[in-house]
């Protein structure tokens, strides 16, 4: 029970977070892509790093990894911008996909291996 | 749409209830036993691009206001589904050597998740073509 609010705690917090990034590319770039990029690969780096350094304290592993970076970073964003009618063009919305798979999988792997 | 008050209110319940929906159905996967593959993450980003797809389709078409999706998009959507997992698991697989894995896991996500948004949102678009504007 002290875990599972820790995880909705975490997620409110971590979703505001990912909002307010997605909302300034918005007004900035007029596209939200640069913000789900850098909030995913940030987010991908974090949780590698959160798992290298666990265990954590009882309610604070959940609140981190589960609520806070799995709430930060978003798969059904990534995907409904390659989806979704706008100016990007077929090319760039292939780069992005690659290139945010590709980013946060290095991310990761750097965020689990620096801290070892 | 600018940040305000009712857009932070929407977006933390719609947070802390996608988290919660992952955190329960990674429970389910933990208790029922997953032979090392990360099915969890599987379901989550799967079932969140299909919903997506389908509030997308919905605020579209003007059926719902364009605010819903502080709730249901940036809120549920956005917290039930994950990218961080998603890369630490297939980091996981990789350093374990299991390459299969991680390209099923990979590929089944982007693809299948791919398939699912795009046709729940034009469903959803073409049923309600001439309706509603």
């Amino acid at each position: 029970m002290l875990s599972l609010a820790a995880v909705a705690l975490g997620g409110a917090f971590g979703s505001l977070l990912r909002f307010m990034f997605t909302e300034y590319a918005k007004q900035r770039w007029g596209r939200s892509m640069p913000a789900t990029f850098g909030n995913n690969v940030l987010g991908s780096f974090l949780l590698g790093s959160a798992l290298a350094i666990a265990p954590w304290p009882a309610p604070w592993g959940a609140f981190i990894q589960l609520g806070v970076l799995g709430g930060f970073t978003t798969f059904s964003t990534f995907i409904l911008e390659l989806t979704e009618p706008s100016d990007v063009p077929l090319g760039q919305r292939f780069v992005y996909a690659g290139a945010s798979i590709v980013a946060c999988l290095l991310a990761a792997l750097l965020g689990l291996s620096l801290w070892q | 749409m600018a940040i305000n008050k009712e857009a932070i209110l929407w977006v933390a319940l719609g947070g802390a209830l996608g988290a919660s929906a992952r955190y329960g159905v990674t429970l389910f996967f933990q208790q029922s036993g997953t032979m090392g593959f990360p099915f969890e993450v599987v379901v989550v980003n799967i079932l969140g691009s299909l919903y997506l797809g389908l509030v997308a389709g919905l605020v579209s078409q003007g059926i719902w206001p364009a605010r819903r999706l502080w709730l249901h998009g940036a809120g549920f959507a956005g917290a039930l589904t994950t990218f961080s997992t998603f890369a630490t698991d297939a980091v996981e697989l990789m350093l374990q050597h299991e390459y299969v894995h991680v390209a099923g896991f990979v590929l089944t996500q982007v693809g299948v998740g791919l398939v699912l948004c795009y046709t729940a949102m034009r469903l959803v678009m073409a049923c309600t073509k001439g309706g509603s504007k």
